[in-house]
């Protein structure tokens, strides 16, 4: 599994950094991470994955009975 | 897509050509230079503010979206300047290094360490100020990969029809 981040930069400096294969708010942790170098990033444009919940993942046993 | 941020930046002064107090220094007389104010971060000019100054290891402008083409040459301009400004200062501080180098020659130890030091500190000074040299696009472009790989992505530059750059990060999870 895999999350990437999608940088666009133009000619006129104009930067647009999108997520993918995100769900929830480490989205937003992972962007200001990358950008914390450069400057503060506090304008997020959020759409509905980022509204959903992270997939539960069962780390434990599952014994057949 | 989860989440966009949307970003009008420029790449004043590169990450390492100066240390930062040399850095800022340089820049802020780059700036008296060419008639702008430096106010709380705010870059000024003639009264009107063109963006926010970010001064860290690099100095970045943040600028209003909409008005990024129109300041698109004083950003240049300033980049330019400073170019110029900081080889100067570059060498100057590099000769003051030497001279301070040359004081520890009895100790062969401390010498050669110095010396070694100095050497890797004037690679990364050059590699900086070809950087500053470049256009401010393909600048941010180098420092966010740099920023992208030591934060554990993998990058991949794809270059499209318009002439943009993309970068793709991918980070694996486990």
């Amino acid at each position: 599994m895999s999350r990437k981040i999608l940088i666009s930069i133009s000619q006129d400096n104009d930067v647009i950094v999108e997520t993918e294969d995100y769900k929830g708010p480490m989205c937003v942790k992972d962007i200001k991470q990358l950008f914390n170098e450069f400057l503060e990033v506090d304008d997020f444009d959020h759409k509905a994955e980022y509204y959903e919940s992270e997939e539960e993942i069962y780390s434990g046993v599952i014994s057949k009975l | 897509m989860s989440t966009t941020v949307k970003l009008g930046l420029g790449l004043l002064a590169s990450k390492g050509i100066l240390p930062k107090e040399e850095m800022i220094k340089v820049f802020q007389d780059c700036l008296l230079e060419l008639g702008f104010v430096n106010q709380n971060n705010s870059l000024i000019q003639n009264g009107t503010i063109i963006g926010t100054l970010t001064i860290k290891d690099r100095i970045i402008l943040s600028v209003n979206r909409a008005s990024v083409n129109q300041n698109l040459n004083k950003i240049e301009k300033i980049r330019t300047l400073f170019a110029h400004r900081a080889e100067v200062a570059q060498k100057d501080y590099i000769y003051q290094k030497e001279q301070a180098i040359n004081q520890s020659k009895q100790n062969l130890d401390t010498y050669n360490k110095l010396v070694k030091e100095l050497n890797e500190e004037k690679h990364k000074m050059q590699k900086a100020l070809e950087r500053q040299q470049k256009d401010s696009c393909e600048a941010i472009k180098e420092e966010l990969i740099e920023a992208a790989i030591n934060n554990g992505y993998e990058v991949e530059e794809i270059k499209n029809k318009e002439s943009k750059v993309q970068l793709q990060l991918v980070r694996r999870v486990y």
